[in-house]
């Protein structure tokens, strides 16, 4: 499975925190990083990505790369315990810090470390979905969209 | 989704109808996420709401056939409402903000373009299709708070042709498993049927002339 592992782009401030909207700057870095994921040929036949707010808006923003379904999944918004089932061959996750990173950390070295990943930025992982089973292929930060 | 829980089949149906309608407030808002979620509580729904519709059918092996075949879609509905994907689409309701009215609005065209396209429906196949059409265009300007009345009632009208094809397909299946159903009931429901698509297209012809 190749997996691609992506941060909520950058939102505003505000109270409460779920409800948090995508800033201006955040949906550009989107469009950019669409545009350039669209020319490397990039699509996912799955996307399954966290309810909040600013995670939603990401997601939508990168619905023209999905092929297949998007799925909802709370797992994405919160501290997971043990991996879910997944399915699909290429697949994009949104979510948040840190747990995003702790899964690149999970599925890449094999510990639950802290894995920085910057908003709006992607972890390229490519292998089986379990601990220590992936190898990373790509970190790409949000200015390099 | 509190009263499927408790076995109820109007809730069953409610909770159809409500993901339907929150997929037309997706597509008002521009929205495509949720949509497949949506779809899926929505078919997941449907099993039982459909068997649902064959208690009406007077016929005790029939019946006995439906009531194994309802527990079995229930275990299944609520299997798929304890998902998390379930909750998870109800969390992210909750942070969804509004569609601007306007822009809704002109979206309308769009649905109403759809619905004239299949006006000269004649078959219970693009009957079928024209009450999804309306089903939309009726939940989008019930969104914008705008009169659809008449929708309301042709999609009525419309909705006893798909009951009744429905109870037959369902004997179908009874039939398939082994079951006997007698020519007459069948003749009945698929007079009936023949009935009910007259009524439809009447009622379509009527109702076209005040569709603008």
């Amino acid at each position: 499975v190749e997996l691609y592992l992506i941060r909520h782009a950058e939102a505003l401030d505000g109270v409460p925190d779920e409800a948090r909207p995508l800033s201006s700057e955040g949906w550009k870095t989107l469009r950019r990083a669409v545009k350039t994921l669209d020319h490397l040929g990039i699509r996912w036949d799955r996307l399954l990505h966290s309810p909040l707010r600013r995670a939603l808006e990401t997601a939508e923003a990168l619905m023209p790369l999905v092929r297949g379904e998007s799925e909802v999944a709370p797992w994405l918004a919160h501290p997971w315990q043990e991996l879910p089932p997944l399915t699909g061959e290429r697949v994009a996750l949104v979510g948040h810090q840190p747990w995003l990173g702790e899964l690149v950390s999970w599925l890449w070295r094999g510990e639950r470390e802290e894995f920085p990943i910057r908003k709006g930025g992607l972890v390229w992982l490519k292998g089986s979905w379990q601990r220590g089973g992936m190898e990373l292929l790509a970190l790409i930060p949000p200015q390099w969209w | 989704v509190a009263g499927s829980f408790k076995g109820d089949l109007e809730s069953v149906h409610l909770l159809r109808q409500a993901a339907r309608r929150l997929r037309v407030w997706l597509w008002l808002g521009d929205w495509q996420i949720l949509n497949d979620d949506l779809r899926w509580l929505q078919h997941r729904a449907g099993r039982v709401r459909d068997l649902g519709l064959g208690k009406g059918i007077r016929l005790t092996g029939f019946q006995k056939w439906l009531t194994d075949e309802l527990a079995r879609a229930w275990e299944a509905l609520w299997t798929d409402l304890e998902h998390p994907r379930r909750r998870g689409v109800e969390e992210a309701l909750t942070w969804m903000p509004p569609f601007a009215y306007k822009e809704a609005k002109g979206h309308l065209e769009a649905l109403k373009h759809r619905v004239r396209r299949h006006l000269k429906a004649q078959s219970p196949e693009e009957l079928h299709i024209l009450r999804r059409r309306i089903r939309r265009l009726r939940y989008a300007k019930e969104w914008l708070q705008l009169e659809a009345e008449d929708l309301v009632r042709l999609q009525d009208e419309l909705g006893q042709l798909s009951d009744l094809r429905l109870q037959l397909r369902l004997l179908g299946a009874f039939e398939a498993r082994g079951g006997r159903v007698p020519a007459r009931l069948q003749s009945q429901l698929a007079f009936a049927a023949f009935q009910a698509q007259a009524r439809a297209r009447q009622a379509v012809r009527s109702w076209t002339s005040s569709f603008s």
